[in-house]
């Protein structure tokens, strides 16, 4: 199979071992990986703010780029959200809403992938820690993700997975939300780390990079920084 | 006496904490915590408010040296007691009610007893801590069943079991924590230099995001209009602790389904066909049941409890100074209002509350009078004053508040129900009990006129509610359990029933009980349909010819009671059950199902209502309800 990679800004701008990974682990599954060049924001900051209008041209630049795709999975949830539950809302009734419908059915969050759709949950990783996981709002509450990173964790050689107090409450980053008020995401942000220290954890472990880069930036002002890992990290190793 | 309670819908004083059957009751009636002392004394403290079924609660109870007694619900003061006593409660068992045929059905944890009158203060510090597993035990209390009642002595249908959802209650080290955390916050608020204008915009910024001042912010939590008059400890508990007790309406309904999906928002409704929730924003999501893996309502706040610890020192010093400041009152503030009133259409009417609260507002929905305590029934007399019917008595107040007639219960019964003035002068009553009755009482007090009524059922509450005289000299009777509106003649004999249990609005699952019986000038009778959650206009021979309910506006109706049809065609609903307090406590709907005016009112759910006059003009003729 021909997957084609979507790369949102955060991880390419700041964690492309999280995109490496994923490319790690569907080579070593036999399938093909090709990046479309040319990808950028998916539009998600301006459609959650209410721009809709500006959202556009960047949720249909997606659109003609995976065009030509089999299958397209996402590093990300909430970026994953966007292509899968928003875009076709943003273009519903236009012309471009069967590319966008299209588009949602042939997209998947990673971990969503390699459970639902190739039926694996033993990637053949091996990685010593006790892990708990974060789940990122989006793939929770948007894609309904929270069964297929939790089965692919518990495969991972040495890897005990501990599940954190409430760890479908939001992290408190929530994108635009962060910067509008900053004091009640570092409030929540708080009460998550909090979560986490209770574990006794010795990685952090998400689907989205974005809420891990808020959690890793409390812990480490907090000075007592635990590891944060995109889940395709963990998974391509060996 | 102190504990933690959760009790299932159709809350009664069947429910109830601490009793003994014929005597002394700590118990839920119409839905509200009191203390009653017994026949010969009746009540002596009433919460201010309903309780919300489903919802873990913390309820106290203290008794000082006058034997006045005072109410605290979560943690926090609620309401004083109306009388006193000094008598010496004996003999009461934990969980046991007056009716011998009910009985408590709900849950307890950390029941408490103590030698003491507890302070405001150590109410508010033990209220969510738990004590089992402490080193010691306080020496002030005299009984603790950390799970209700003493494993060893349950009696009836009473278990120990594992609680859902139970309260989190923090252990010695926990609250240890706690204390620190409020010392620390204590001090930063108590030190000079805290500066409300510089908290203000740090205010806005932060609280007005989920809560409300003067109409302003976001209305997902409650508003804090009034907060000014917290005391420090108060204040400082409820935003380092808010997970300790949530506001009823403000509580978040988790349903998780098979396909992994989960979302969060308030409950709307939940019965065997699925799951209603409510967005924010206002979107419905509605879960068929077969899809729900599970369901029940979060024990935690949406507010998170480290929101002073992303601030400086100085910037919460400056915010608790601005918050200070929020000294008006929505409920009594200057100009007195109580609620307020929204039409788009400019509709503005004068009525009379009963329930929790008991006051008569004016088009601007300021206060024309109002007592303390809750009520029933009740209505505005031609001359002015005040029929209310309370839980033991009817009275006739002056608008001064001096009570000028009154009726007292029948000794063998256990609920008045309604009291309204007839023409002639003479007053109806409505008993519930063992001998449910309509009565009509004179102006001396002397009973003239005696109808037995047939409920068929023993469950008291639930016998009767919201009878009506008809001119043919008979009685209409809404009979809740016996789904049937009932046409008694002056003798007793039933002349007609109505059923409430037809197919077609839903039969006998959808428990349409009813609450009004209220005759209509073409013969027709308007019926509201509590728990069915639906209001019907039945034709003389019992067809249904009008109905309203949530389909055309959802989350309107919980639990509509009482009601009034107005001379325009417009009905007057109470939805006594709405637990949100962003939904209309009373609405006025139209022939066409349109809803054209509402009563919001951040706490108080309405029972019945007297609408006396709409934009200046009083209702013509005999008031439909």
């Amino acid at each position: 199979m021909r997957v084609s990679l979507f790369i949102p800004c955060f991880v390419n701008q700041y964690f492309p071992e999280a995109g490496i990974g994923m490319v790690r682990v569907i080579e070593r599954l036999g399938h093909s990986v090709d990046y479309p060049k040319g990808q950028t924001c998916c539009g998600q900051p301006a459609f959650n703010s209410g721009y809709w209008e500006e959202a556009r041209p960047l949720a249909s630049r997606m659109l003609d780029l995976f065009e030509a795709s089999d299958v397209v999975v996402s590093a990300s949830g909430s970026c994953g959200a966007m292509l899968k539950v928003f875009t076709p809302k943003l273009f519903a009734n236009t012309d471009r809403e069967a590319p966008a419908q299209e588009l949602a059915l042939k997209t998947y969050e990673f971990s969503e992938f390699l459970v639902n759709h190739l039926g694996v949950t033993d990637v053949g990783a091996r990685y010593s820690a006790r892990a708990t996981f974060h789940d990122g709002c989006h793939g929770l509450r948007e894609l309904g993700i929270k069964e297929a990173p939790r089965q692919l964790l518990r495969a991972v050689d040495g890897l005990e997975l501990i599940e954190m107090n409430h760890a479908e409450e939001c992290c408190g980053f929530g994108g635009t939300f962060a910067v509008k008020f900053p004091h009640i995401s570092t409030s929540m942000g708080e009460v998550k780390c909090s979560s986490i220290r209770d574990t006794e954890a010795d990685v952090v472990v998400s689907n989205d990079s974005s809420c891990l880069m808020h959690i890793d930036g409390l812990l480490r002002k907090q000075g007592r920084p635990v590891p944060t890992k995109h889940l395709a990290e963990i998974l391509a190793q060996t | 006496m102190e504990t933690w309670v959760r009790l299932e819908p159709n809350i009664s004083n069947s429910d109830g904490l601490l009793g003994r059957p014929g005597g002394q009751d700590f118990n839920f009636y119409g839905e509200t915590f009191r203390i009653y002392g017994g026949p010969s004394v009746g009540d002596i403290a009433v919460a201010n408010r309903a309780m919300t079924p489903d919802a873990w609660t913390h309820l106290a109870v203290t008794r000082d040296d006058s034997g006045e007694m005072t109410i605290y619900i979560n943690g926090e003061f609620n309401a004083s007691g109306s009388g006193r006593s000094k008598a010496t409660f004996a003999n009461l068992q934990v969980g046991r009610t007056t009716p011998d045929d009910a009985g408590t059905e709900g849950e307890l944890m950390e029941f408490r007893v103590w030698k003491t009158a507890r302070t405001a203060d150590e109410i508010r510090m033990n209220f969510d801590r738990q004590f089992a597993g402490n080193a010691e035990l306080p020496v002030d209390l005299e009984h603790y069943f950390p799970f209700g009642g003493d494993p060893q002595k349950l009696h009836g249908g009473a278990e120990v079991t594992a609680v859902s959802e139970a309260p989190t209650l923090l252990d010695e080290a926990e609250a240890a924590k706690e204390e620190e955390r409020l010392a620390k916050y204590r001090a930063i608020a108590m030190k000079p230099g805290a500066d409300p204008k510089r908290g203000e915009p740090l205010f806005n910024a932060m609280c007005l995001t989920c809560h409300t001042v003067s109409g302003k912010g976001a209305a997902a939590a409650p508003p804090l209009d009034g907060s000014g008059h917290r005391d420090l400890d108060s204040l400082l508990r409820a935003v380092l602790s808010p997970n300790a007790a949530v506001e009823p309406g403000y509580r978040s309904y988790r349903v998780e389904t098979h396909e992994g999906g989960l979302v969060e928002g308030f409950l709307v409704k939940h019965d065997e066909n699925g799951a209603t929730i409510r967005m924010m924003g206002g979107t419905d999501l509605v879960f068929p049941q077969a899809e729900i893996r599970r369901a029940s309502y979060l024990n935690r706040s949406f507010m998170t409890p480290g929101l002073f610890d992303a601030l400086e020192d100085q910037q919460v010093a400056d915010v608790i100074a601005y918050i200070g400041t929020l000294k008006e009152d929505t409920e009594s503030s200057e100009n007195n209002s109580f609620g307020k009133q929204v039409s788009a259409s400019g509709i503005r009417h004068s009525f009379l509350i009963t329930g929790p609260a008991t006051a008569l507002v004016d088009e601007q929905s300021n206060v024309l009078w109002k007592i303390d305590g809750s009520s029933r029934d009740g209505a505005v007399l031609p001359n002015g004053n005040l029929l209310i019917a309370h839980a033991k008595h009817a009275r006739e107040y002056t608008r001064d508040g001096e009570v000028v007639w009154e009726y007292s219960l029948s000794k063998e019964n256990g609920e008045l129900s309604r009291a309204t003035r007839l023409e002639n002068g003479v007053t109806m009553i409505v008993e519930l009990g063992e001998k449910p009755q309509v009565l009509e009482v004179d102006a001396q007090g002397k009973v003239v006129i005696r109808v037995p009524l047939q409920p068929e059922t023993d469950n008291v509450h639930m016998q009767t509610r919201m009878a009506c005289k008809l001119p043919n000299g008979n009685y209409l009777v809404p009979h809740l359990l016996a789904f049937a509106v009932k046409e008694y003649d002056p003798q007793g004999k039933v002349v007609r029933t109505i059923k409430t249990d037809l197919e077609e609005i839903g039969g006998r699952a959808k428990e349409n009980w009813p609450f009004t019986a209220i005759p209509l000038e073409n013969g027709n009778v308007l019926v509201n349909l509590t728990h069915g959650n639906k209001t019907v206009e039945f034709d003389p021979a019992g067809n249904v010819v009008w109905q309203v309910d949530n389909t055309t506006n959802p989350g309107l109706f919980a639990d509509p009671c009482g009601g009034q049809r107005l001379p325009n065609g417009n009905t007057i609903i109470c939805s006594y059950g709405q637990g949100d307090s962003n939904k209309a406590r009373i609405f006025e709907v139209t022939p066409d199902k349109n809803v054209v005016w509402e009563y919001y009112h951040p706490s108080k759910n309405v029972h019945e209502v007297h609408v006396v006059t709409t934009n200046g003009k009083p209702i013509s003729g005999e008031a439909l309800r």
